[in-house]
């Protein structure tokens, strides 16, 4: 009887036993959502000692939000404003991400401007006090508008007496830029963050597959148009659908303005993404694409050949770069064109 | 010695019956799930698979921080920061249907057995 005892314990030990998995330190995953910038943010990490990089990360986050707050009186961006034809001294970070911001603008013929500010104003989207401004107001207004006009010696910033910036359209791929040095610093091969659709990612998920990320369809947001695998890559995209208003003209008019006219961006393009290794370029350039509409949008990419990018127009037209081609897959019902460069 | 040659084939017999009444006892308590969804204030914001050690640290309405723990099958609570701990003292859950709600946070925790929502790492 013992033996009978003995045995089924043993057997019974054994099946429990071959239950049991060892847990892969590189797959455990930690996830931190975080609200700032105005956006929803989240960070999912996988590896070791991950709620203190998290937490760091947390920390980098708002403190970048302090610096390039518009509205917190204490930002470098509010100082910067608020002295109008004098130097400030402003942070690193705020020093370099004016300086990258005014690179993409110079590379895009000013289609991203940042100092924009006053006009993205007067059209309500930072108070959802919104109206269609008429045309002598823009007029009034654009020649306040030029980014060129900004100074950056070292660390010390100055704009001309009437002009105001606005780093909206660049300060989350900068943030994510940040984040993915901190985590990278840290030993983290495999992570993806997300700020309020800014997706930026280190290595590939644990299992070694890539990172599917879906782009959304610009007329039904709650639907993918398509989808794209990526490694070690930034995914960010500039969509009509983010802030908008209807005017009293039945119109929509969306939150990027066309710093040549001043005019909310009506130009083709309903969604442009880009896809690259820096989150501030691709940031900026989405904008940038959006407000340059199909046509010149397609010339640039045209002309360069480090630019990755997905473009929707208006009439549901997609436009995919030669380069990723091969890893974006449309959405059934969908064509697409590839824009090549030789 | 008779004891002896047949006490293999008795231990056997017992393994069966055992394992015929766990199956029971599992049929009764309900399928295990694969994954479980976490939503706050109605929207479903995560997606979590039970088999993966993952922390989880979302805010949940009223500022109210909810730390949420899953692995080995199973999901939990661990950490509130709503006034009546309902949700942590719920336990570990990981059979289908099964769910943790913190009504003062509207946070609730649904475990569901297969995974197709998960095609997306991200959205943009």
């Amino acid at each position: 009887m013992k033996k009978i005892i003995i045995t089924t314990i043993f057997i019974l030990l054994m099946i429990c036993g071959c239950s049991n998995k060892n847990v892969d330190i590189n797959s455990i995953e930690n996830t931190k959502e975080v609200f700032a910038m105005d956006t929803y943010m989240t960070l999912k990490i996988y590896g070791e000692n991950s709620e203190k990089i998290l937490s760091r990360a947390e920390e980098e986050i708002l403190n970048l939000e302090k610096l390039f707050s518009v509205t917190n009186k204490s930002s470098d961006i509010h100082k910067i404003n608020s002295n109008g034809g004098q130097q400030v001294r402003v942070s690193n970070y705020t020093a370099e991400l004016i300086k990258n911001a005014n690179e993409i603008s110079d590379i895009t013929n000013g289609a991203l401007d940042i100092s924009i500010y006053p006009i993205v104003k007067e059209w309500g989207f930072t108070t959802g006090n919104y109206k269609v401004p008429d045309k002598s107001t823009l007029e009034n207004f654009l020649k306040n508008v030029n980014y060129k006009n900004i100074e950056i010696k070292n660390n010390y910033v100055s704009i001309p007496k009437g002009y105001s910036i606005d780093l909206g359209a660049v300060a989350k791929g900068y943030t994510g830029d940040k984040l993915v040095k901190i985590f990278s610093d840290n030993n983290i091969k495999s992570a993806i963050i997300n700020l309020g659709g800014n997706v930026q990612t280190i290595g590939t998920k644990p299992n070694g597959e890539k990172w599917t990320v879906g782009i959304k369809n610009p007329i039904d947001t709650t639907q993918n148009i398509c989808k794209i695998k990526v490694e070690n890559k930034c995914v960010i995209t500039s969509g009509n659908y983010e802030r908008y208003f209807y005017g009293e003209d039945g119109k929509r008019y969306c939150h990027i303005i066309d710093p040549k006219t001043g005019m909310s961006a009506d130009n083709g393009i309903i969604s442009a993404t880009v896809i690259g290794d820096s989150g501030v370029v691709c940031d900026g350039l989405s904008t940038a694409l959006f407000a340059l509409g199909t046509e010149k949008s397609i010339n640039f990419l045209e002309s360069r050949k480090d630019i990755d990018a997905i473009l929707i127009t208006k009439n549901m037209e997609i436009y995919i770069t030669d380069k990723i081609e091969n890893i974006v897959t449309v959405s059934d019902g969908y064509d697409y064109s590839v824009i090549k460069r030789s | 010695m008779k004891l002896k040659k047949t006490a293999p084939i008795i231990s056997v017999i017992l393994i069966i019956i055992l394992c015929i009444l766990w199956i029971f006892i599992i049929q009764s308590l309900g399928q295990d799930g694969t994954y479980a969804t976490v939503s706050v204030s109605g929207g479903v914001l995560y997606t979590l698979e039970l088999d993966k050690k993952q922390v989880l640290d979302i805010k949940g309405a009223n500022n109210i921080k909810v730390r949420i723990v899953s692995g080995d099958g199973c999901i939990y609570v661990e950490q509130s920061e709503c006034s009546d701990k309902i949700c942590e003292k719920k336990g570990k859950i990981s059979k289908t249907n099964e769910n943790i709600v913190c009504l003062p946070a509207e946070v609730v925790i649904e475990v569901k057995i297969t995974n197709n929502e998960n095609e997306f790492d991200a959205i943009t």
